[in-house]
């Protein structure tokens, strides 16, 4: 395979890990999670961001295994070619989804808070024309462009979370689990679907990694995982202590945050920030699995993995699925989100890749090699 | 305004993959599968459009595992 003229560095890559794990959770997690586990919430990052870390134990084992070579090349050879067939056609599924629903999320956010009289169809297609252009650049361009932006992003988010902490309310944040543990799993469950568990799509962005026995990878991307938990428990916090028991209610929560805001004449309505902050992490998320899920087809279809003749059709694809999702309607969409995504996360994405580290674990003396189909 | 919106952006891929040198030299499964992508895109915009009514994506997705999340929801929601 040949990742070189897109290869990244284990820095870069611990970027892209944060910016793919943070994009549009950091907007979209904290009101359904509090409608679930209300002020127990932090603990259900903390359990399900403890489960992603462990994740990375088999990511990075792998990579550094079977170097420079995909996902889809070692699942082939460890499974066979019939059930490794069947294990990425859905993995495929899964990342279509995930591209859709990101730009359905933007799309739904826009639409709700800041164009009212605009079409979900026009914020769709736009957004799918950038994140189709950016991964046509390649991975190695793109990620040097999403740090600023990600580092722009999180300026704001850490700027709103101190001005509006004077009107925080520190009696909110008790009582914890007082209705028993299931809020809690539910919340766990909720959140290890959407971001952490996620974190298995990287077996595809790993091999595009230059790295040396002596790079520290493995710290560097648990780093990205535990800044991401640090990030999502920030911003949880500021809506529970900002709404106490509506917290919940509000949705894209950092956004009502912010329009609380009014700290002298200089700093009021600055919620723009937060929908730049939704709409810049949410593309960059969306170009991150486009790119993904180009390499994935690619891969099943026995082509390099950068090959990028599909990416417009797959866009098309993409974009057409997010439009119909308007057509069932909010309630509908949420119940996608909340139950279906990290319930297909955990059975099509998840289960799959243990099995496959598993069965790498049985089979140490046979190594694959990189450019073997 | 949406229809034009969207067919002109799918007239810009087509001229842009369909220049020489480009999707024309490419393999058949190339082809096939970029064909299979659009063919998919239209059957998604004929539901959209309301001119055929039949299982989108998600309501297949929604088919295979409603029910089991259904169950799921129903366990985290019982008290006790």
């Amino acid at each position: 395979m040949n990742c070189l003229k897109n290869a990244i560095t284990p820095t870069q890559a611990a970027i892209l890990l944060f910016v793919f794990l943070t994009g549009s959770s950091i907007i979209n997690i904290p009101a359904p999670l509090i409608a679930t586990s209300g002020t127990g919430s932090w603990i259900c990052l903390l359990a399900a961001g403890a489960a992603g870390l462990l994740l990375l134990i088999p990511l990075v084992s792998l990579a550094r295994r079977y170097p420079e070579t995909s996902y889809v090349q070692y699942v082939s050879k460890l499974l066979g070619k019939p059930l490794a067939f069947a294990i990425l056609f859905v993995f495929l599924l899964y990342q279509i989804h995930m591209v859709a629903a990101i730009v359905m999320d933007i799309a739904m956010f826009l639409k709700s808070s800041m164009m009212r009289a605009t079409y979900y169809t026009v914020f769709i297609v736009f957004t799918f024309l950038a994140s189709a252009c950016t991964v046509r650049i390649g991975l190695g361009k793109f990620v040097g462009m999403f740090g600023l932006l990600m580092l722009s992003v999180m300026i704001f988010i850490v700027f709103i979370t101190i001005l509006s902490s004077a009107r925080y309310d520190w009696h909110f944040l008790l009582p914890v689990a007082e209705d028993g543990i299931k809020p809690l799993l539910h919340g766990t469950y909720f959140v290890f679907g959407f971001p952490f568990g996620e974190v298995v799509l990287f077996t595809m962005i790993l091999p595009f990694v230059h790295f040396r026995p002596s790079d520290r990878i493995g710290r560097k991307l648990a780093l990205a995982v535990l800044l991401n938990m640090a990030s999502l428990i920030m911003v949880t916090l500021a809506t529970i202590l900002t709404f106490g028991p509506l917290a919940g209610e509000r949705k894209y929560s950092m956004f009502e945050v912010s329009r609380t805001i009014e700290m002298t004449e200089l700093f009021q309505r600055i919620e723009a920030l937060m929908g730049y902050s939704m709409i810049v992490a949410s593309f960059m998320k969306a170009s991150i699995v486009l790119f993904i899920s180009n390499a994935t087809l690619n891969g099943l279809l026995g082509l390099p993995v950068d090959n990028r003749q599909l990416i417009f059709p797959l866009t098309l694809l993409c974009a057409v699925i997010s439009i119909t999702v308007g057509m069932r309607g909010e309630a509908n969409w949420n119940f996608i989100v909340s139950g279906i995504h990290p319930l297909w996360g955990i059975l099509g994405s998840v289960l799959p890749f243990l099995v496959v580290y598993l069965v790498s674990l049985f089979r140490r003396g046979r190594k694959v090699r990189a450019g073997s189909p | 305004m949406v229809y034009a919106l969207i067919g002109s952006a799918v007239a810009a891929m087509l001229v842009y993959d369909l220049r020489p040198g480009r999707l024309a030299s490419s393999p058949a499964k190339v082809k096939a599968t970029y064909v299979a992508l659009l063919l998919l895109a239209a059957y998604h915009m004929l539901i959209v459009k309301g001119w055929l009514r039949s299982y989108s994506f998600y309501d297949t997705v929604t088919l295979v595992f409603g029910p089991a999340v259904d169950s799921l929801f129903a366990y985290f929601n019982s008290k006790g």
